[in-house]
């Protein structure tokens, strides 16, 4: 078999591990080992790769933005800010016809600026935003569909795991990629918002709830209370995105600062015990590992390809067909919407990005904007079936039996859509994401 | 056999409680992390005179993080996987998925073998030159502690795989659907 062969076999077969329940890192560790032992038939050379992934992957300092942003994201929940913020939200839109619909999307977005994680997203506002619904006479699908649908604005809003994930496989800037992703994520919560306007008024059946008025029950909150709920938010945003915007902070120093801050806001509203506080930093290094151990077999994985030189061959193949920029991206993000379904985010874009980097970058594209492209559509899987993992996320957190995750994957549906058709806007116009970069 | 079986699972038991307290220490490491970095920003932004070898600690801290706490992640089932597949068939046939799972954390303990015998020799190499990293004259620190840790950590997790494959119940450290979606470990 020719090196191309094995290489294309191995990608089927990591595909295929993994979709049986192998873990993430170890598909991509074996079979690269074993494919590059068949391609160069050297048991030497593969173990040299290993030596070389495990030894020099995790030395990186940016890698340091991992844990740092983590345990900021999971000391930021555990001070209730998401809660917060949901309160002014809601009492913003309290006289709307989905009103709590928008406000949990509104809250989403600004929740997603301190924390990197959907799956943090989908559970707070499972929990803070569906039964404040339901009892509101909203309809069950809408409810749980809505909070899907925002919880991916945490990983695309800054600070995000995925973006930083995929600066390290494409060696960009983790401060480039995090400022990229703040104009496509408001976009995505604009559109949103304007659909759940839209179908409160033209499809009411599906959203359900009364009419805005009969909301005037909500409390109203006085300036003091709004002040008092979003000033610790709006103040870890500015450290670290303005630290990053303004150059004062590089990614990881942000990330540092940002931890600081929630935790001075944490003691300051007693939301915080020594054991709550050891938990969290228990819980950041499960994370780390996790991750960066995925990263070192993904660095293996990258390397088999090259070796493979199957990158090469992909482009020859589009190169023989005239197929053009705008058929390759639709090659792409088809491609991540069918491994989307299957595989977790971080794992599609470790597996197509060192794919097609060597294709798209002699192209003279923005490699943040492509960045950009591929968390929005390696995302959309998390709202889609078999294996969306927010879907599952809000189905164990809802405690709610008359819900089934069929429920949950109907509900999320029209927001899956509008994801894709916002990720043909960005595909489209560039500026939306990399426009702030062009200061 | 039985007797065989249970002297597996007491030496897994063991090295569960040996790794909790290797995860401790990495837990330390991640808080060492946040103090010293923010430690240079203020010392940088507030009394201009930045701390040196701040760069060098972090790279540092973060190879002492990902291999203290990768056995502890690898014992509490929460490295990354999609388990959809095993948990729809393991409903209506779990001898199968039973048995999918061992092969799984074998293949996953002879990964961490490979890894460990490639690392030995960095580890003796670095011992004897005395290689070290940072800028000499700023911060430096031998290699060998960390190489170390990596060595040790793959042999650990080698064996926490090999005897949940061969132990009485793969499944018993698999924690709910709830914090075992992949997407778990992804911040």
């Amino acid at each position: 078999m020719s090196p191309v062969e094995i290489g294309s076999i191995s990608v089927l077969a990591i595909v295929f591990l993994i979709y049986i329940g192998v873990y993430i890192p170890v598909a991509l560790g074996v079979v690269s080992f074993v494919s590059v032992w068949l391609m160069r038939d050297s048991f030497e050379l593969s173990m040299n790769l290993l030596k070389v992934a495990v030894g020099d992957s995790v030395t990186e300092y940016a890698f340091a933005t991992i844990p740092l942003f983590t345990f900021m994201g999971l000391l930021v929940s555990k001070a209730g800010l998401g809660k917060d913020i949901y309160e002014v939200m809601n009492a913003a839109f309290r006289n709307v016809r989905g009103g709590i619909g928008i406000a949990t999307v509104g809250a989403n977005a600004l929740f997603a600026a301190v924390t990197g994680s959907s799956i943090a997203s989908a559970s707070v506002f499972t929990r803070v935003s569906v039964p404040e619904m339901l009892r509101y006479d909203y309809n069950p699908r809408f409810a749980v569909g809505v909070v899907a649908g925002s919880s991916v604005l945490g990983m695309i809003i800054p600070p995000s795991a995925m973006l930083i994930i995929y600066s390290f496989v494409a060696e960009q800037s983790v401060g480039d990629m995090f400022l990229a992703g703040i104009g496509p994520g408001i976009l995505l919560a604009v559109a949103y918002m304007v659909a759940i306007t839209f179908m409160g008024r033209f499809t009411p059946g599906f959203v359900g709830g009364r009419d805005g008025n009969a909301l005037g029950d909500h409390p109203e909150l006085s300036w003091l209370d709004v002040a008092n709920k979003t000033m610790p938010l709006a103040g870890i945003v500015v450290v670290v995105l303005g630290g990053i915007y303004t150059g004062w902070l590089t990614p990881v120093e942000a990330g540092a600062g940002g931890s600081a801050v929630a935790l001075l806001v944490a003691i300051a509203r007693r939301k915080m015990t020594l054991q709550g506080f050891w938990q969290a930093l228990l819980e950041t290094g499960h994370i780390t590992a996790a991750i960066l151990f995925l990263i070192t077999a993904a660095s293996l994985y990258s390397r088999m390809l090259g070796l493979a030189g199957l990158p090469n061959e992909l482009n020859e193949i589009l190169v023989a067909n005239q197929l053009g920029f705008a058929a390759i991206m639709v090659v792409y993000v088809i491609l991540m919407l069918f491994l989307g379904t299957l595989l977790d985010t971080a794992s599609v874009i470790l597996i197509v990005v060192p794919l097609f980097l060597p294709i798209v970058e002699p192209m003279g594209v923005s490699l943040v904007w492509f960045g950009i492209v591929t968390v929005i559509g390696a995302e959309i899987g998390l709202l889609t079936p078999p294996l969306g993992i927010s879907c599952f996320v809000i189905k164990a957190t809802l405690d709610d039996p008359a819900i089934t995750l069929k429920d949950v994957f109907l509900g999320a549906l029209p927001f899956a859509f509008i994801m894709l058709l916002v990720l043909i806007v960005i595909i489209r116009y560039p500026w939306i994401s990399i426009g702030i970069l062009a200061r | 056999m039985a007797g065989w079986t249970a002297l597996v699972d007491r030496l897994y038991f063991a090295l569960s409680i040996f790794s909790r307290g290797v995860n401790a220490l990495g837990t330390l490491v991640v808080l060492g992390l946040v103090a010293i970095v923010n430690f240079d920003v203020v010392a940088r932004g507030v009394f201009n005179a930045p701390f040196k070898g701040t760069f060098e600690l972090v790279q540092f801290s973060i190879i002492l993080i990902v291999y203290l706490q990768l056995p502890d992640v690898i014992r509490a089932g929460r490295l990354t996987r999609s388990d959809g597949f095993l948990l729809i068939v393991g409903q209506s046939r779990p001898q199968l998925t039973r048995m999918v799972r061992r092969v799984i954390d074998l293949v996953s303990a002879i990964l961490m073998l490979l890894i460990a015998i490639t690392m030995w020799p960095e580890v003796v190499e670095s011992w004897e030159t005395n290689d070290f990293f940072g800028t000499p004259g700023i911060f430096t620190a031998p290699w060998w502690p960390v190489r170390l840790v990596v060595f040790l950590s793959a042999v650990l997790c080698c064996l926490l795989w090999l005897l949940k494959a061969l132990g009485s119940d793969p499944e018993s450290d698999a924690p709910k659907m709830s914090d075992d979606t992949s997407e778990t470990s992804h911040a």
